[in-house]
């Protein structure tokens, strides 16, 4: 049961977040005030567990940022990923992906963990 | 307050702590944070690359329905009703593809880029803010208005600015993201600066500094030798064929010692901002074609970059239909051709600029003397917003001959007295006016009402139409002076020194399907000596002029490959001259060396993969600065004369006193030196014996020096003054060929970029392969859409 409601909430939150960062023009910090919103409704409407919301709010970032990151990489036919790994001294567009992906994980994950710390009794 | 209080402040401190750091730029990076989020920063670019096949647009600023379709080329063909919706979406598509070079250009001529960059570009804004380009841009708007160009413009601008409005923070050029700054409204005193800086780039040419140090030291009688106003006959081929006949030359004075400035001036003042600068024009008359139609060949010769200085873009309306290239930010067609014309520039390089020094009766510079009275100076106060560094302000002191713009105050480097200057780019004209009437026109007569209103920069203006004809006119405003006025800094005390004379227009050279069935021009000498006015330049090129007439004459009829050829052709002249006497003086221990062996067999052509070209480089460097040591000196600048120069006091005079070495107490003379001189280039060779293209490195670096964004070790051969004038960071910026087929002109081009201006675009540097091998493109020229391969199309309503 608390399985399922941990998909439904990776679900719920990797959507609102793709769709509210495709769809709008948000300031690069949005996902992170999104995040806590998410933590909000996580914690409240769907009694997830602080441990879940904190690997929710890595993964969530992490994995739509990869994902979206290699897939337009992948139709970009890696043109603006090699010129900026090459700008920054990154060996390869694949480990500048990785490493765009895991900043924004970490960044989440921090938002998340501000949210568990201030909202545990 | 608890444990737990001060972890959760800890915490959210460095949460919030983070964030700021993320969102800050220090210096002039980017903010990471912004640029490492796919959704805002620069996966954003990439994503644009995915753009659908259609897109809609509806604006308010249009009169009717319109269309772009890129072709596969990614060259834009616009189909508008009219003009005035041409210009719109002219504007809008360049600022969709080249905005942030637009703004740079833009911000480069106003002198605010340091509000972008910092105290960096500090010197260049003071520079461009002394030259008043931004003023000169302002007389130039005026002057729209008052020919009614005023309104292309303004739709252009309109244009630009419906793209901007429409973006969205996450969608600007990666290059704003990066340096951390935002579009801004497009103004149309920006076109009119783009071409204030285009005429400052090409008119930039003159040595009166160098010049009147060099008089000041050796005197003139030296100086009329080494810097000539014509090179020996068998040395230059002029623009109007020699033998032309002229009205008869009225007698000139020449230009008193008096007149000329005392004070010698320091080195690192004058930056020649472009001086190599030139181009090639040339077109064939339908009777020396193979085709049976006029061909006409034009490739500008300018500092490359990326993203590159021409945009290519296809023009149609009801009231033209034109092809060809235009420097982001203008508004019309700048080198081209229509169903009925082609036309091209090269620079003429005229004298167009003097300096003067000015004699101040005060500190504060508030008068000075002209004709011994005591005139009052006028003072501009110019606001630099220097990013980081609030607002720098510079005054800038007018005189009745120019602007004061180097000092004690200049810079870096100050300049022991006041130096203003005059120049053709002050003066009211029309440039613009001359490339939209172009665009239009039908025959040579449209051509020649287009080119009136062009005054500065000089250009050769070449031409063919559809029925066979060619013609070249060197236009533009040059002044009218007595015999070496212009060649030197003059003392700015009297009236007669001003520029005030100009050549009247009509007597500018001009000539239409000349004897020898072609018209050509390379920067050189528009005509001999018999031209009744006198004019000089710092810069009369003396080699790809007489190769391409040369190749020109050689066969009674030419094809389109010859002119691809000939585009392409990497015969060294300098090599060519040189070498036979170098090895006729050459010491037999040194005939001994292999190099030299190998160097004998050489056939003179700069190609990529010649190590010969680049041993005989080096030795020709070391052979001048060996030559001309007496004028290397660390204090006061000087410039080496011409090679030609070198070339006829090498066969005329080896004793010359300049070949004698300072350095060492022995005599030299030429022979010495040419073995000196080989004796050191053969160390310098071999140290890595470098291929030509190796040894040159011919880069193509970003606007703004992203070294990810330029493209470097380029291989390509040619060279400065050889007719493929591929050189390190100047080259064919444009390589066109065009053949006249009545109604459908057929043309071939190539050019150092791609059309996108976005580094996420496979188009913003796709050309440059096949440019390297003088490889061409067939152009598509339509009357309609269904005539193209659409690559991609944007559909514009009228709102």
């Amino acid at each position: 049961m608390s399985n399922l409601k941990n998909i439904l909430f990776f679900i719920i939150s990797i959507t609102v977040q793709f769709i509210l960062s495709y769809f709008t023009d948000f300031h690069w910090t949005g996902f992170l005030m999104l995040n806590i919103g998410l933590c909000f409704m996580g914690y409240y409407i769907l009694s997830i567990t602080h441990k879940s919301i904190l690997y929710n709010s890595f993964m969530s970032v992490f994995l739509l940022w990869l994902f979206y990151a290699f897939w337009i990489n992948h139709n970009n036919e890696g043109i603006m990923y090699s010129r900026i790994a090459m700008l920054f001294n990154i060996p390869n567009a694949y480990i500048l992906i990785f490493v765009q992906a895991l900043f924004g994980g970490l960044l989440s994950l921090l938002s998340g963990w501000v949210f568990v710390r201030w909202n545990s009794k | 307050m608890n444990r737990k209080n001060i972890i959760n402040s800890l915490v959210s401190l460095l949460f919030i702590g983070l964030i700021v750091l993320f969102s800050i730029s220090i210096k002039s990076l980017p903010i990471i944070g912004m640029l490492f989020n796919p959704f805002t920063g620069f996966t954003q670019n990439a994503r644009l690359e995915m753009e659908p096949h259609e897109q809609n647009f509806d604006f308010e600023g249009l009169q009717g329905n319109a269309e772009i379709h890129y072709d596969t080329s990614y060259v834009p063909h616009i189909f508008a009703q009219n003009d005035s919706d041409l210009y719109f979406l002219q504007g809008f598509v360049e600022a969709k593809d080249r905005l942030w070079q637009m703004d740079m250009q833009a911000r480069n001529g106003m002198g605010e880029l340091s509000e972008i960059v910092g105290d960096v570009a500090l010197d260049n804004d003071k520079l461009m803010r002394r030259l008043g380009i931004h003023k000169a841009a302002a007389t130039l708007i005026e002057q729209f208005k008052k020919d009614g160009t005023l309104a292309t413009i303004e739709q252009f601008s309109k244009g630009v600015n419906a793209y901007i409005s429409q973006l969205d923070h996450k969608n600007i050029p990666i290059e704003y993201k990066l340096m951390n700054f935002k579009p801004r409204t497009y103004q149309t005193i920006y076109t009119a600066v783009l071409m204030k800086i285009m005429a400052m780039r090409l008119t930039a040419m003159e040595a009166d500094i160098e010049n009147t140090n060099f008089v000041n030291t050796y005197g003139k009688e030296l100086f009329d030798k080494l810097y000539p106003n014509f090179y020996a006959t068998e040395s230059q081929s002029p623009i109007i064929p020699s033998g032309t006949h002229f009205s008869p030359q009225p007698k000139i004075d020449t230009a008193s010692k008096e007149w000329i400035a005392n004070a010698m001036f320091p080195k690192k003042v004058l930056q020649h901002l472009d001086r190599h600068l030139g181009s090639n024009n040339w077109a064939l008359h339908k009777s020396k074609s193979e085709t049976n139609h006029a061909i006409l060949c034009n490739d500008p010769h300018l500092k490359i970059h990326l993203p590159a200085i021409w945009y290519e873009m296809h023009l149609v309306s009801n009231q033209q239909n034109v092809y060809g290239v235009t420097m982001p930010g203008a508004p019309g067609i700048v080198l081209g051709f229509n169903q009925n014309i082609a036309w091209g520039v090269t620079n003429a390089g005229r004298d167009v600029r003097n300096w003067y020094e000015i004699q101040f009766t005060d500190t504060k510079r508030s008068h000075y003397i002209l004709d011994s009275h005591k005139i009052a100076s006028t003072h501009r106060i110019e606001h630099i917003h220097v990013k980081g560094k609030g607002t720098i302000l510079d005054t800038v002191i007018e005189t009745q001959f120019g602007p004061i713009i180097y000092d004690k105050k200049f810079n870096k480097n100050p300049m022991p007295t006041d130096l203003a200057l005059s120049w053709t780019n002050y003066l009211s004209s029309n440039e613009l006016k001359t490339f939209l009437g172009l665009n239009k026109a039908k025959n040579h007569q449209d051509y020649l009402k287009a080119l009136e209103s062009f005054y500065c920069p000089g250009q050769n203006f070449i031409y063919a139409d559809n029925e066979g004809n060619v013609a070249i006119k060197q236009q533009g405003l040059f002044p009218n002076t007595i015999i070496d006025k212009d060649k030197f800094v003059l003392k700015g005390n009297a009236k007669r020194q001003m520029m005030d004379q100009f050549i009247p227009i009509n007597e500018n050279p001009y000539i239409l399907n000349p004897e020898r069935g072609f018209v050509s021009s390379a920067n050189q000498h528009p005509t001999d000596n018999s031209y009744p006015y006198y004019y000089s330049s710092g810069d009369f090129e003396a080699y790809r002029n007489r190769r391409i007439n040369d190749v020109l004459s050689s066969k009674t009829k030419h094809s389109i490959q010859d002119m691809k050829n000939l585009q392409g052709d990497n015969l060294g002249l300098i090599a060519k001259e040189f070498l036979p006497i170098f090895f006729q003086t050459l010491s037999p221990k040194n005939l001994e060396n292999p190099t030299i062996k190998e160097l004998k067999k050489w056939d003179y052509f700069y190609n990529e993969e010649s190590k010969m070209a680049t041993f005989f480089d080096i030795w020709m460097k070391n052979f001048e600065e060996m030559v001309w040591d007496e004028l290397k000196s660390e204090k006061v600048v000087y410039e080496f004369p011409k090679t030609i120069v070198l070339f006829n006091i090498l066969k005329s005079e080896p004793q010359f006193k300049f070949f004698d070495n300072q350095s060492t107490s022995a005599i030299e003379t030429a022979n010495d030196i040419i073995n000196q001189s080989f004796e050191k280039s053969i160390k310098d060779y071999e140290i890595n014996k470098k291929t030509w293209w190796e040894y040159k490195d011919t880069e193509i670096p970003h606007l703004a020096k992203i070294p990810a964004f330029g493209r470097y070790h380029v291989p390509s051969g040619g060279n400065k003054h050889i007719v493929n004038a591929t050189w390190k960071d100047w080259a064919p910026s444009w390589r066109m060929i065009v053949e006249m087929k009545p109604n459908r002109p057929e043309a071939w081009v190539c050019f150092p970029g791609g059309q996108s201006g976005s580094p996420a675009s496979k188009f913003y540097d796709n050309q440059i392969n096949s440019w390297t091998k003088v490889g061409y493109r067939k152009v598509v020229f339509s009357y309609k859409p269904s005539e193209l391969s659409i690559l991609r199309s944007i559909y514009f309503h009228k709102k």
